[in-house]
Order: structure tokens, then C-alpha cells, then sequence
């Protein structure tokens, strides 16, 4: 196994060098702007809160604390943050789609399968040598970019472990390799289907944006709002995810049309409006996670990406044995 | 020629077909959610600008208007909304530009045919050329349909706006999608023959696709567009601008629609060079601490009496949206020479290189 393992670097050679310098390049991006961040040295309790409020987001501070945060300001909102932080967003699928796509596809297109499978014996084991290797290979790579991106929400979020905050979680941590593995084998599952590098590269790009877009999405409609609790209706912490809105009227529960209820009794133009009270309208509610359900989130949402890695890898291995080699 | 571009598409059927129906996808999604946030008519008067949803907005004039914004901003901030505006048209003129980019001279390389390819047109660079005429007549026409869509989006979302008076997402909608596809499909036709193989130009354009998306407005913020640049104080717009003497930036100063291109540091109300972490370590006032944990509780919080500390601050320097079209033209124009370029590389290489 050992042996085949490092074939499949060799084989891959573009790929094992591309995939090792973007991850080790994220890396080290990201914790090079951590340390700017540190760098700035804000005094200890001059705590920089960063919330959200009708306006947007907002960083508030004390009028003394104002030198600390004309400093960090720049920095947080800088063109550098935004880049890592999109870098790290895709980082995971561009690592998985590389190295996914070519791992059957080639072989398939270069008309060297035949021979490979003839030599290994078993199309399942020489897959699966394959697909060892290239986890072996992402795994630690993309683990390593993902610490380095909590390093980074540490110093974004000084005072705060990036450990009990939901901002991001998605793009950091151990989550970036859950990503990174799901992308991988779904790569691998539609190289082993279509047969060719490209096509298997756009429609796994498709697949992996819909799945990024909408999970989140498909999460909170299901298994979330379980877990959510009542927000503070006018602000938010960055800490906190968004589940969803419920609509409350005379502080309980409302399942009626908001809508109906503003024409029925909104107050005509130019009527007399003191006798009508806003506050006593339907009201939304929001509900949140709050940032120290981190763990519970990320071992929920990492299952999910496990188990759908597993379902791919097996249609990959399912299908890799009965294809046509050509 | 047409012969040359007809066989291209079919050369590359798979590609062609991916493209359009990317493409018309992105721009009837944009249609779709513009047509969304159109169908909720906002009164007159009622003007919505760029926020979170998490409750009510209670500073609108009437109820009509609230109820109407509430309804505006549950849609501008779905899921469906940044799906089509990040993802699909964010990277829309990318994927096509590296998909019909990468394999264009890289698959005949690898499939072995370039030797006869090469041998049956008599000139290489013809036969390039024809390729890369082909695909820019496919992805044009698409790009800008898409880039127009994108438009319409853009100005269903900010109400009132005229989305060619904004710079708010400008390098992601209009014109610029198709001269950043077009930059796209040429830097990659150059990575395919450079390579000669498909992957690698795949993987080595996206990283550079990323790395000019990324760092393309540092770049241009630190040399061509300065003297476009005016003080965000002057902007009779922001009235908030100046607090207490001192001006201020973020949420404050900042309109969606100017660019910002750079921060000036002043202090006393004058352009100042120092080191500003410098200058707060010396002046930063001392520690407050808590008498009964003796612990420090944080620095002088102002309560009326504590000193007011006026150091060094930045004030953004902006574009506004007034300068739309100048700043679009001087940006298309840009990446076109890019793309003259990297088509440039592409022919001289394709001359030289090895079949195989």
C-alpha cells in the first residue's frame, strides 16, 4: 500500500506541489496578518467589541480606547483580511477538486487504466490506495491552514476564544478539512462517473457551491432550529449564528400574515396616529446559536460532511469497478 | 476562418454547452431576484439603504415604509440573493474564461492531434488565432448579457441608484465582467501553452485569477487611481463626517456607492507621516485598575472628567460614483492590454514550442 501511495504523489506530481504550497501559503498569509493584528497591542481591558447593529457592522469602544481602535480598525477591515478570509472560503474545494478530479479521470483519458488495474489486481484497492494517499496528503495540509485561520479569528476577535465564536466557523478550524475531504471524494465520485479531468472539475465546482451555499440554508430550517434561542431583537453578536426570525405579537408567538395585519391597521394618510401604537405591532424575533455551542456545531456539521464523503467514496468505488476503462 | 471557428466549438462541445448554460443561468437568476426585490414596491420617499436583517428598521419615515423595507431586506439578504451575487456572478466571467481557456491548445497537446493540427492549417498562429476568435465570440455576447443582468440586480437592490453612478460590487457586474473574462481566457490560453497540459493551466490560472481578483484594488489604490481620489469630507452627502473636530471612518463616512482608495493620516488637522502605534504607545493614557481585585479593568473610559485624547487619524480618500464610467473604461482598459498580452505570449509560444 505504501508503495502505491507514493505513486500516486509521483503520478500527481503537479498537484502534490500546487496543493502543498496553497495550503502551507494560506497558512502562513494568515497567521503573518494574525501577528500584524497582535502587533497592535491593545491595552488589556480595552475590549473591542464587534457587533452588528441596524447600521451594519460596527466596532464600538471606549472614547480612551479610541488610539487602540484607530489602529486595529485598518487592519481588520484591510484588503489582506478580506483576501484570506476568501482564500479560505475556497481553499478547501480548489485543494479537494485539484486533487479529486485528475485521481481516475486521468488515468481514463491517458489509456494507462487497463494496465493499472490489470496490475493491481483490484480496481476497489487501487482506488482505494489512491484516495489513502490523497487524504494522507490534504488532510494535514488543510488542518494546518484551518489552525492558522483560528489563529487569525483569535486576533481579529481579541479577548474572545475563537473556540466559543460561530463567526467564520465555516472557513477555519477543523471544518476547512471536513470541506476539504467532502470535495475530494465528491471529486473522486464524479471523475469515476464521467471519465474525464475537465468535465469532472466544472460539474464538482457546481456541486460544491450549491452544497457551501445551501447547507447552511437546509441546516437551519432543520436541525438548528432546535438548538437556537432567543436574540436581543435590536443587535447581534458576530459570536452568534443566525438561525431564523419568528414573528411575535403582544410577546407571544404569531403565525399570522404580517402583511394583512399592517393594512388592517395601519392609519390612513393624514389620520390621526396617536392613538396608534408601533410597539405594539408584530414584532420579529430573531434566534440564535449562541458562540459557545461551537463544538456541538462543528461536530454536527463535520458528521454530515463526513458521511457524505463516505456515500461519494463509495459511489466512486461502486462505480470505478464496473466502468469501461476508456 | 468561420470553418476554423465552427470546428472549435465542436471541438470543444462540452465546454461551449457549460458556458451558455452558465451563463444564461447567472443572468436569469439576476433577473429572477431583481424582479423579486422590484414586485415589493417601495412608497415614495421610502429610501433603504444597506443593512443587516435582524429586526424592524425604526428609522424609516412611516409604517408603510418599514413594513416595505422589512420585506426589501428579507429578501436582499436571503440566501438566494448572495448564492447569485457572490458565487454565480463573482466568479461567472472566471470559470468561463479558465474552462474554455485551459483546454483550448493543452487537450490537442495531450490528445496527441497538435503534430497534425499544426501540419494541416500551415501556420500555427492562424490556427490559434482562430481558436481564440472563437471562443471570444462565445463568451462576449454571454458575459455581457450576464454582466447587464447583474446590472438590473444592482439596481433593484439599492432603489433609487443608478447602478452606473455606484461603484457598490462594480468589478462584478456591466462591462467588467467581460473584460475580466476575457482576461481570464487569455491568461489561461497562454498557461495552456505554456503547460501544455490542461490541469495544471486549470490550477495555475485559478491561482492567479485570485491572486489579480484579490490584490487588483491595492493595486490600482496605490498607483492609478489616487488623483481620481477626493476627500471623503468633502462629500456634502456624509454631514456625520466630522465628530468633534476629528474625522471619522467606518459606518460614519463611508457611502456604498464611492470607492475608497486610500487612507491619509492627520494629526492637529494636518497631513502627518509618524508611526501611529508609536504615537498612541507614548500617549496612551494609564491603566485603570480595580481596587478590590487589583487587577487592570481597562484605560480611562470618558465620564466627563478623564481627558480627551486627540491623536493621529485617518480620513478616506473616495471616488464617488459620479465617476463611474471614467473609472470603468480606465479598469476595461487595463485588462484589455493584459489580455493583448497574455495573447501575445500565447501566439509566440504556440510557434515554438514542441507538439507534445
Amino acid at each position: 500500500m505504501i508503495s502505491r501511495i507514493w505513486l500516486t504523489y509521483k503520478q500527481h506530481r503537479f498537484e502534490t506541489i500546487a496543493v502543498t504550497v496553497i495550503c502551507l501559503g494560506a497558512a502562513i498569509a494568515a497567521l503573518i496578518e494574525a501577528h500584524s493584528l497582535y502587533s497592535v497591542g491593545l491595552a488589556p481591558g480595552c475590549v473591542i467589541e464587534r457587533g452588528i447593529t441596524y447600521n451594519g457592522t460596527a466596532i464600538s469602544a471606549s472614547a480612551a480606547c479610541q488610539g487602540g481602535f484607530d489602529r486595529f480598525y485598518p487592519l481588520v477591515s484591510s484588503a489582506e483580511v478580506s483576501i484570506i478570509h476568501i482564500l479560505m472560503v475556497l481553499l478547501p474545494f480548489v485543494v479537494g477538486i485539484a486533487f479529486g478530479a485528475p485521481l481516475v479521470a486521468k488515468e481514463l483519458e491517458e489509456g494507462t487504466a487497463p494496465l493499472s488495474w490489470a496490475l493491481s489486481g483490484s480496481r476497489g484497492r487501487w482506488l482505494l490506495g489512491k484516495v489513502l494517499a490523497s487524504v494522507l496528503l490534504i488532510a494535514p495540509l488543510l488542518l494546518a491552514a484551518g489552525l492558522a485561520a483560528d489563529v487569525l479569528q483569535g486576533a481579529l476577535s481579541p479577548g474572545t476564544d475563537a473556540h466559543a465564536s460561530l463567526e467564520s466557523y465555516a472557513d477555519r478550524g477543523v471544518m476547512v478539512v471536513a470541506w476539504g475531504l467532502a470535495a475530494l471524494l465528491v471529486a473522486v465520485a464524479l471523475s469515476a462517473l464521467l471519465g474525464r479531468t475537465l468535465p469532472a472539475v466544472l460539474v464538482a465546482v457546481v456541486v460544491c457551491a450549491l452544497a457551501r451555499g445551501l447547507l447552511p440554508a437546509a441546516l437551519n430550517a432543520t436541525a438548528y432550529s432546535a438548538f437556537a434561542v432567543q436574540g436581543n431583537p435590536n443587535s447581534s453578536s458576530v459570536n452568534d449564528m443566525y438561525v431564523y426570525n419568528r414573528v411575535y405579537l403582544d410577546g407571544q408567538p404569531w403565525a399570522g400574515d404580517i402583511s394583512a395585519w399592517w393594512y388592517e391597521h395601519l392609519p390612513p394618510d393624514g389620520a390621526d396616529t396617536t392613538a396608534f401604537d408601533p410597539s405594539r405591532a408584530p414584532q420579529w424575533i430573531p434566534f440564535v446559536i449562541h458562540g459557545d455551542r461551537y463544538w456541538p456545531v462543528v461536530a454536527l456539521e463535520s458528521g454530515i460532511l463526513f458521511a457524505g464523503s463516505l456515500v461519494f467514496g463509495a459511489v466512486a468505488l461502486f462505480r470505478v469497478d464496473r466502468r469501461r476503462p476508456y | 476562418m468561420l470553418t476554423r471557428i465552427k470546428l472549435t466549438l465542436k471541438q470543444h462541445r462540452f465546454e461551449t454547452i457549460a458556458v451558455v448554460v452558465l451563463c444564461l443561468i447567472a443572468a436569469a437568476a439576476a433577473l429572477g431576484e431583481a424582479y423579486r426585490l422590484n414586485s415589493i414596491q417601495l412608497p415614495a420617499g421610502c429610501v433603504v439603504g444597506q443593512r443587516y436583517m435582524f429586526a424592524p428598521d425604526t428609522s424609516v419615515p412611516s409604517t408603510a415604509c418599514r413594513l416595505a423595507t422589512d420585506r426589501f431586506y428579507a429578501v436582499s439578504n436571503g440566501t438566494d440573493m448572495g448564492l447569485v451575487r457572490y458565487m454565480l456572478l463573482g466568479l461567472l466571467p472566471f470559470v468561463v474564461g479558465i474552462l474554455f481557456g485551459a483546454p483550448l491548445v493543452a487537450k490537442e497537446i495531450e490528445q496527441g492531434t497538435a503534430p497534425l493540427s499544426w501540419a494541416l492549417v500551415g501556420s500555427r498562429r492562424r490556427w490559434l488565432f482562430g481558436k481564440m476568435l472563437a471562443a471570444t465570440l462565445l463568451i462576449v455576447p454571454l458575459l455581457l448579457v450576464a454582466g447587464l443582468a447583474a446590472d438590473v440586480l444592482q439596481g433593484a437592490s439599492s432603489p433609487g441608484l443608478d447602478p452606473h453612478a455606484s461603484f457598490e460590487n462594480f468589478a462584478s457586474r456591466g462591462v467588467m465582467v467581460v473584460f475580466w473574462g476575457l482576461a481570464t481566457l487569455f491568461g489561461t490560453v497562454a498557461l495552456g501553452t505554456l503547460l501544455g497540459r490542461t490541469l495544471p493551466a486549470v490550477i495555475l490560472a485559478l491561482v492567479v485569477c485570485f491572486l489579480a481578483r484579490g490584490f487588483w484594488e491595492i493595486g490600482l489604490s496605490r498607483t492609478v487611481l489616487p488623483p481620481f481620489a477626493v476627500m471623503q469630507s468633502e462629500n456634502p452627502q456624509d454631514p456625520q463626517n466630522g465628530q468633534n473636530g476629528q474625522m471619522m471612518y467606518g459606518q460614519y463616512a463611508w457611502t456604498p456607492s464611492d470607492l475608497n482608495v486610500y487612507y491619509r493620516t492627520y494629526l492637529d488637522g494636518k497631513p502627518w507621516d509618524g508611526d501611529m502605534n508609536a504615537w498612541w504607545n507614548e500617549h496612551q493614557p494609564p491603566m485603570l485598575v480595580d481596587p478590590s481585585s487589583g487587577l487592570p479593568v481597562g484605560v480611562a473610559v470618558d465620564t466627563g472628567t478623564s481627558p480627551q485624547i486627540q491623536g493621529p487619524y485617518s480620513v478616506p480618500f473616495v471616488i464617488h460614483g459620479d465617476r463611474y464610467w471614467p473609472i470603468v473604461a480606465l479598469e476595461s482598459g487595463i485588462l484589455l492590454l493584459g489580455s493583448l498580452f497574455c495573447g501575445a505570449v500565447a501566439l509566440i509560444w504556440v510557434d515554438r514550442r514542441r507538439p507534445y
